[in-house]
């Protein structure tokens, strides 16, 4: 990806051997560490104390830090924090160094001790060089009390310039006082941890030894969040090995020991490897700074910290020379290319002349031209095809006269000959200025127009609360021009303007409510698509994203729902784990009139129809990407018409394998390619659904639960009432009420003739009407035990229910005319007739006779007839059907069903239960208003519902539709709680 | 010959810029410069771990039964015999990006940030598309000519059978691992089967697929 050539020495075998050596130097040598906050740091990961204060770092440790340090790469931000370095291997940032004690005067030429002055204007031209990325002190000021000295050097940086800073600091009371001025500048010390604009350049003392107040430096900035390097001189052959090879071995070894200590006291911590190995020169006694020896072990450690991954340390642009001369240019030149094409990270030292003595107003100038050149040189040109061919064929046509004239050569001209500023390119007998007198020229300009500055106060550089508030103040102004609507659709990633306006507009008194709509219709009308234009979903999202980020203003200032948005289920299909498509549906269709329930990836249907049930939804979006997935889209549809929910539940579907015409043949009622398209399919289709939905669902609270306990084909409760056990037949109906149940039905087919049925009955009515206050549904075929029950019946305490009557002549008379006299209810029993039509036609025959006893449809309850699910599925089925159906044409009839049949024979209880509990749930969706049965069935918990509901709704269907069901049914999660 | 597996270094993959804004903006229009600043803020913050591990294998096709047998494994697919019935050897492999860029596109979801998440699939599908390409080039080295790679999930080719896939080369020597319903995990893989034959078979002619990002450049 990199447009740069990058420089390689090493092998991968050789990179590998000089870590592998800096590991062992590690974990066998160890490091000097007399800290014992630091000791106590890293002996609690794991380290060694070898011998007193000689801490052995084991491999595990050191590959611990570097596998899991998170910050390869970071950004170093300017001091106002708008702009940054983004500090990793391979770019090129480059800076002056620091601490010097002398500088050449300009006005006499001659070295001198470095003022606080100097320091200032050295930070000024470097700061009006964009050539310098950052900066380092340059100086250290002789006029400084050493106390305060790096303080009051950081100070003077940033009185003079806005760039990121590199800061050198002898003590950890240094560091403390830097990063007070820091967070002032900053604005706080959090401000500061977000946007750090300063490193701190922390060295270890070669070789291998963290000293007491190092280690205090390195736990301080760590803690902080200021970004560190910890880059020993190990120079070759004094303060580490002979080689360039041995030496970076060591200062790998030195750098990782300080990068282990600040990761284990931050893991979050920024890091920058590298050291500093340059060359010796035995007949000078000094370290060379201009010599090819620090160019080649930087190199060394950029290929490491390749390898590493992290950004790295790097130096360049000094000479040993002693004045700004041939040698100056060509060890500046030589050491700057290296860094550029190495692609080391922060290149300090820029400027240094005589050995790292001595520095030079103008050596930075000079440097610039150089910096600009190496980049230049490492930046490859594009390459692009049949642009030139036309050019040259022009000119040898004589069409352009010369290259010169070509526009091409126009366009591309400051691109490839970038303006020179000292260069010299003149002829020989032109009179001309020397090169030094140039650049003198240069830095007084600069000074002239950018004063240095010392002796003045650190002021805050990024926006402060007050500022933002100003700013407040004028986008108000320009928002009073603008509608909501306009003001929108201006930025897709900015929302500042639209939140100003909203708690304006809250604070003039307009309902949060109002404008939330009207900031979800500013929304639908930005991203509406026109048509025969392309479709950019991406605006859909960024605008999606942008009305989330505001609607708080809105949403904080409404009551709990009064936001009412259409429930609408999602997922991706059972077998498929697509997700990127259903999110962002989910995330458009939420931002409208939708809440969004995203049942997540790998959806079985059951599931799908569950989170229907549960949510009280209408709308479901299935999503699949995969042609062996998509066809259980085709199962839910089959499962819900199965169900008979069909006509109550939308679906639409979406993913890269559908089409129309899949969409058609499966039966869904919508398809949408594109996400930002699905708000509006759904608007398109929710009234329907909702609609038949209103119509016929019955919410639990309106579910009329009939009690079934009281009933003598149970040995306890015949011999209960043989025996006139009052209380047994009280406790009985009172556990049954507990649990909900709103009539009780009393059954006593096996107590003898009827002589003895009816004096049952009478007890049983008359026990319980004197002890509880509900009303009764009579159990049985014959009408003369119904009678004498309801000859005792205590109207007052409600109607009663007569249950029940079919289309038997004498039966049907005699019952109809009871419930007439006596005003009661009546279950119409349609268990006859195996079709749909059969059925149908029943029940208009009972109706018609009723209607024309006088016995309105309120009075009565249609059971369909429900058989046991094991042995006639079809029943359970057909049961459904004729509610749904008989729901649309006679919407004022009640229905009921005896839910206890449809569990026999599958053995397990709770499976039982998990099959009643899932059917009453559809029934209800579709109409069905009342139940004969255990009336605890929809308040049973299941030890894991959304697998044991699901299946079971699975289940059902299978039987419906003779799907091959996979036998899992068996499962534990059918364990009720 | 037993599978060899390439460890990548993030910056050996090069990925297509334009494909990318192509899959993060599925229209035609010059992407704006609001989602570039995005776009590029997202390449800067993912990490991925390129690697990938290849193997070649001798193989049998019975066209009636549609069946291709490899050792004692059988693929059952009309289109894997369609397409490498010319073939001479079949090579199976297996990349991954790491997990970093599913991470973050999960994370942005969750955050409502639904620029973020689309772009940090698609650097991760990009990433992984071109880990892919690499490895597919470093065989072809060995190989002379490649076809185009096909993976399980296309067309009829039933996404279980990287259950017997995975049995032949092992995914989990790279740190890829098959779900219940045989997906990749890290998601942000490709497996992939290749044939190599003595004609040159590769490229968007000898594929179906219609609404790729890529055949849209190619066009």
């Amino acid at each position: 990806m990199s447009k740069k050539p990058l420089l390689t020495y090493l092998s991968e075998k050789e990179l590998d051997s000089i870590i592998e050596e800096s590991l062992k130097l590690l974990e066998n040598t160890g490091v000097y560490v007399p800290n014992g906050k630091a000791k106590k740091i890293l002996k609690k990961a794991g380290a060694k104390e070898k011998n007193k204060d000689t801490i052995t770092l084991s491999r595990d440790i050191v590959k611990l830090v570097l596998d899991n340090h998170t910050n390869s790469r970071f950004k170093l931000y300017d001091q106002t924090g708008t702009k940054f370095l983004q500090l990793e291997i391979g770019n090129t940032f480059y800076g002056p160094g620091s601490d010097l004690q002398y500088i050449i005067d300009m006005k006499t030429e001659k070295p001198k001790q470095t003022q606080l002055i100097d320091v200032a204007k050295n930070i000024t031209i470097i700061d009006n060089l964009p050539q310098f990325d950052f900066l380092m002190s340059t100086g250290l000021p002789f006029d400084l009390k050493s106390e305060n000295l790096y303080p009051e050097v950081f100070k003077t940086m940033i009185l003079n310039s806005d760039k990121p800073i590199i800061a050198t600091a002898t003590t950890v009371q240094d560091i403390e006082k830097i990063h007070e001025i820091a967070s002032q500048v900053a604005g706080s010390e959090k401000a500061f941890k977000e946007k750090p604009f300063y490193a701190a350049y922390l060295e270890p003392v070669s070789p291998l030894k963290i000293e007491e107040d190092i280690a205090n430096k390195i736990i301080f900035c760590a803690k902080k969040g200021i970004p560190m390097l910890f880059a020993a001189g190990a120079n070759i052959s004094v303060q580490a090995p002979g080689t360039p090879e041995g030496a970076v071995i060591q200062g790998t070894a030195e750098s990782l020991s300080g990068m282990v200590l600040a990761y284990l006291t931050n893991p979050d911590v920024k890091f920058i490897f590298g050291a500093n190995s340059a060359d010796f020169d035995g007949n000078k006694g000094i370290i060379s700074y201009g010599g090819p020896g620090w160019s080649k072990t930087m190199a060394y450690y950029t290929e490491l910290a390749r390898k590493l991954n992290l950004p790295v340390w790097g130096a360049a642009g000094c000479t040993d020379s002693n004045k700004i001369d041939a040698q100056a240019g060509a060890e500046a030149a030589m050491s700057l290319l290296m860094a550029e094409l190495c692609g080391a990270t922060l290149i300090h030292d820029i400027g240094y002349l005589s050995h790292g003595n001595l520095t030079d107003p103008r050596a930075y100038v000079f440097n610039s031209e150089l910096i600009d050149r190496v980049r230049w040189l490492a930046n490859r040109g594009l390459i692009i095809p049949g642009e030139v061919i036309p050019i040259i064929d022009g000119v040898k046509k004589g069409k352009i006269s010369t290259f010169l004239d070509a526009e091409h050569t126009f366009e591309n001209y400051n691109s490839c000959h970038h303006p020179q500023k000292w260069i010299d390119r003149s002829n020989h007998d032109e009179e001309q200025k020397t090169l030094l007198e140039k650049l003198k020229e240069e830095v007084y300009q600069i000074w002239e127009k950018h004063p240095p500055i010392i002796d003045a106060d650190v002021k805050p550089k990024r926006k402060l609360t007050k500022e933002i508030k100003k700013e407040k103040i004028e986008i108000k102004k320009t928002i009073k021009q603008q509608n909501l609507e306009e003001l929108f659709k201006e930025d897709p990633d900015k929302s500042e303007k639209v939140r100003v306006y909203l708690t304006e507009k809250l604070e003039a008194g307009e309902k949060p409510e109002e404008l939330y709509k009207k900031l979800v219709d500013a929304f639908a009308s930005t991203v509406q698509v026109k048509e025969g234009e392309e479709v950019d979903l991406i605006y859909s999202t960024a605008y999606a994203r942008k009305l989330k980020n505001v609607e708080d203003v809105l949403t904080s200032q409404m009551k709990d729902n009064t936001l009412e948005k259409t429930p609408f289920i999602l997922g991706t299909v059972e077998g498929d784990v697509h997700y990127v498509g259903k999110n962002l549906v989910a995330q458009l269709a939420s931002v409208s009139s939708y809440k969004v329930i995203d049942e997540g990836l790998e959806v079985p249907t059951g599931k799908f129809i569950l989170s229907a049930l549960d949510n009280e939804a209408c709308l479901i979006g299935l999503s699949a990407l995969l042609t062996t997935t998509r066809d259980n889209m085709k199962k839910t549809i089959k499962t819900l018409k199965a169900l008979s929910m069909k006509d109550q539940v939308g679906i639409i579907i979406g993913g890269a394998v559908i089409d129309k015409a899949y969409a058609g043949s499966i039966g869904a009622d919508a398809y949408r390619k594109n996400a930002g398209e699905v708000g509006q399919a759904l608007d398109e289709m929710k009234d329907f659904f909702i609609s038949t939905y209103k119509r016929k669902n019955i919410t639990p609270k309106n579910l009329l639960l009939i009690g079934e306990s009281i009933n003598s084909a149970n040995e306890k409760v015949k011999n209960a009432i043989k025996d006139e056990n009052e209380k047994f037949l009280l406790d009985l109906a009172k556990k049954q009420i507990k649990k909900g149940a709103r009539y009780l039905d009393i059954a006593v087919p096996n107590l003898g003739n009827i002589e003895n049925q009816k004096e049952a009955i009478q007890w049983v009515v008359q026990t319980l009407q004197r002890n509880l206050n509900l009303p009764l549904c009579l159990d049985s075929d014959d009408y003369r035990v119904i009678e004498a029950a309801l000859k005792v019946y205590d109207q007052s305490k409600g109607s009663a229910i007569i249950n029940s009557t079919s289309l038997d002549e004498e039966r049907k008379e005699n019952m109809v005319r009871l419930a007439t006299e006596y005003n009661s209810n009546i279950v119409f029993q349609a268990a006859d007739g195996q079709t749909l039509d059969l059925k149908l036609w029943i029940v208009d025959q009972f109706i018609e006779y009723a209607s024309k006893q006088g016995l309105p449809n309120e009075r009565i309850f249609i059971d369909p007839g429900l058989e046991t699910m094991a042995e006639k599925p079809e029943s359970a089925k057909l049961a459904l059907q004729t509610i749904s159906t008989l729901k649309d044409k006679y919407p004022s009839l009640h229905y009921t069903v005896g839910l206890t049949n449809i569990g026999f024979g599958f053995g397990e209880l709770s499976k039982t239960k998990a099959l009643q509990q899932v059917f009453l749930n559809i029934g209800r969706r579709i109409g069905l208003d009342s139940a004969i049965t255990n009336p605890s069935i929809l308040t049973y918990e299941f030890k894991d519902r959304n697998k044991a509901l699901p299946e079971s709704i699975e289940f059902i269907a299978s039987l419906f539709n003779n799907f091959t069901y996979r036998e899992k049914i068996k499962s534990p999660a059918y364990e009720i709680k | 010959m037993t599978a060899k597996i390439i460890k990548l270094k993030p910056e050996d993959i090069k990925i297509n810029k334009r494909r990318l804004e192509r899959r993060v903006m599925q229209s035609s229009k010059k992407i704006p410069e609001w989602l570039n600043n995005e776009i590029e803020e997202c390449l800067e913050n993912c990490k991925h771990a390129p690697i990938g591990i290849y193997d070649f294998f001798d193989f049998k096709i019975n066209q009636k039964s549609n069946t291709l047998k490899i050792k004692d494994k059988t693929f059952y697919s009309k289109s894997i015999i369609q397409r490498f019935k010319y073939a001479k050897e079949i090579g199976l492999f297996i990349v991954t990006v790491g997990q970093d860029s599913g991470d973050k596109a999960k994370k942005a979801h969750a955050n409502n940030d639904g620029i973020k998440a689309l772009i940090y699939d698609a650097i991760g599908s990009e990433y992984a598309e071109s880990t892919a390409d690499t490895i597919h080039e470093i065989i072809e080295k060995e190989k002379d000519y490649c076809m185009s790679r096909y993976s399980p999930g296309y067309n009829d080719w039933h996404v279980s059978e990287q259950k017997i896939f995975f049995e032949l080369i092992h995914g989990k020597e790279i740190g890829v691992k098959l779900t219940e319903t045989f997906f990749m995990q890290p998601e942000k893989s490709i497996s992939a089967m290749i044939g190599y034959s003595d004609k040159n078979l590769k490229g968007c002619k000898n594929c179906s697929k219609t609404d790729c990002a890529y055949r849209k450049l190619t066009k």
